[in-house]
């Protein structure tokens, strides 16, 4: 596919950067005093805001759920934004088999946008009929299922699809032909796989559970990674030191959360430079994490100030924003 | 019977025409369609747009012009056909040529200019102006040539 075959798709997304929220309206929905006037601010931006019990999470979907739409309305093909909600899918997937094992209602779990069809997911493992699913996810789907009733470990299932939404994550981006994304899904790999190096240290795993856990898709140096969080923390951290990833090492020393948001601050400034494409999926990619961004921030700005968290808290929270 | 030299000139005016008039093609098609992708959001921008989808589709006139005046003074267009030298028929079609292909290349630059105008200004609906000057800056090289391919048409004399 050309580049200029973008040409409707990336006006079409410009046109809606309009809206997305900046660094000031943040401020605004901090500083708030009460939720609706923090509601109010959204509405400024186009945010359907009903009056319901739920409306917070109400309105993140019906944004997720126009993002989607948007997307697939201007891109020339469809399949080329499977690459953005990949790790959703895969996250669905997981929430499916979770729920199927603990008897519980899946879709309080799912995430949006995704490309499954959630209906039949949980009908393929109802009925134990994974070929209702198609490629990728049928394989990861019955792999993980069957090694979760012959293990009774949910670990090792979960293990089994976080893999596999990696490296399909990462295949799919390299396929797609937007350098910067291949680059965020190089990055994003790469801290997945820091943070189970992290996580099997704290936890002193062994270092065969390290190896079977870690992707190895990326750029890192799988076996000084595995060694070294079987060493433990203070080993992984000099390891990372060495790395261009002193920074993330540094984050996730410092708690889970400033980990997570400095991995989705470097998306965000990685997919700054679309800002400078005026052909191609790029300005397409970078609008998707620009929003999924902005959500997120949204959502803990108006969760923390329904619990009464203070301002400064909450500002330590909010994400890089694109615009 | 048409003789080479009328051949030769009958395909200068074509190449004029339709390479100029492709690139055009190509050029308004790309502007029109990061236009109807702004319009889709803001149908209030239509006169904004129009200008910047218009701009590479001059190409295609200025090579129309080149063919209908190669036509004229070849007396295939109101009058007989005149007997030209294979000279003067190679004459007429290197003539069309700096419009031919600089019009198709120039059509095509400046309807990626004016795409990624009408881009501009969906974002920044301020800069119109700065869009609509850089895509017409493209069709300076698009006048150079048809003045040379102008001024050379003018200058042949047939008997």
């Amino acid at each position: 596919m050309k580049d200029t075959d973008y040409a409707y798709a990336v006006a079409r997304i410009r046109a809606n950067e309009r809206y997305l929220l900046s660094k000031s309206d943040i401020e605004r929905l901090i500083c708030a005093k009460k939720l609706s006037e923090a509601l109010g601010v959204l509405k400024e931006h186009g945010w359907s805001v009903s009056g319901e019990k739920n409306e917070i999470e109400n309105a993140i979907l019906n944004q997720q759920k126009a993002l989607w739409n948007l997307l697939c309305e201007c891109v020339p093909e469809k399949d080329s934004l499977s690459v953005l909600c990949v790790q959703n899918d895969f996250f669905n997937l997981k929430a499916v088999l979770k729920c199927m094992i603990t008897g519980k209602d899946a879709s309080a779990f799912f995430v949006y946008p995704t490309t499954l069809d959630l209906e039949l997911l949980v009908s393929a493992f109802k009925m134990h009929n994974f070929e209702l699913l198609s490629g990728s996810i049928r394989e990861t789907a019955e792999e993980a299922y069957n090694t979760a009733c012959r293990t009774e470990n949910g670990q090792s299932a979960d293990i089994i699809i976080d893999k596999a939404a990696l490296k399909i994550f990462l295949s799919l981006s390299r396929e797609s032909d937007c350098e910067l994304l291949r680059q965020a899904a190089e990055y994003i790999t790469a801290c997945a796989d820091i943070k189970i190096a992290y996580r099997a240290a704290k936890t002193q795993k062994s270092l065969s559970f390290i190896q079977s856990a870690l992707s190895g898709e990326s750029d890192l140096d799988f076996e000084a990674l595995s060694k070294s969080a079987a060493k433990g923390t203070a080993a992984l951290s000099e390891f990372l030191k060495k790395t261009s990833y002193s920074k993330e090492s540094a984050l996730l020393e410092k708690s889970s959360a400033a980990f997570e948001k400095g991995v989705d601050d470097r998306v965000i400034e990685l997919m700054k430079k679309a800002k400078y494409v005026f052909f191609g999926f790029e300005p397409v990619a970078a609008y998707y994490y620009a929003k999924t961004a902005e959500l997120k921030t949204v959502r803990a700005v108006l969760f923390a100030k329904q619990a009464g968290i203070g301002e400064e808290a909450i500002r330590e929270r909010v994400r890089e924003l694109y615009v | 019977m048409i003789n080479l030299g009328l051949a030769l000139a009958i395909l200068g005016a074509a190449a004029a025409v339709i390479l100029a008039g492709c690139g055009s093609a190509k050029g308004v098609g790309l502007a029109g369609q990061s236009a109807a992708g702004l319009l889709s959001e803001d149908p209030s921008m239509f006169g904004k747009v129009l200008i910047l989808q218009l701009l590479p589709g001059t190409q295609g006139l200025y090579g129309f012009l080149i063919a209908i005046l190669v036509l004229v003074n070849v007396g295939v267009l109101g009058g007989a056909p005149k007997d030209l030298s294979w000279q003067q028929g190679m004459y007429y079609l290197v003539s069309c040529l700096p419009i031919a292909f600089a019009g198709f290349i120039s059509a095509i630059h400046q309807g990626k200019v004016a795409a990624a105008g009408v881009s501009l200004i969906a974002k920044k609906p301020d800069q119109v102006g700065k869009a609509i000057t850089m895509a017409s800056l493209v069709e300076f090289y698009a006048i150079l040539p048809f003045l040379i391919s102008l001024l050379a048409v003018l200058s042949v004399s047939v008997g």
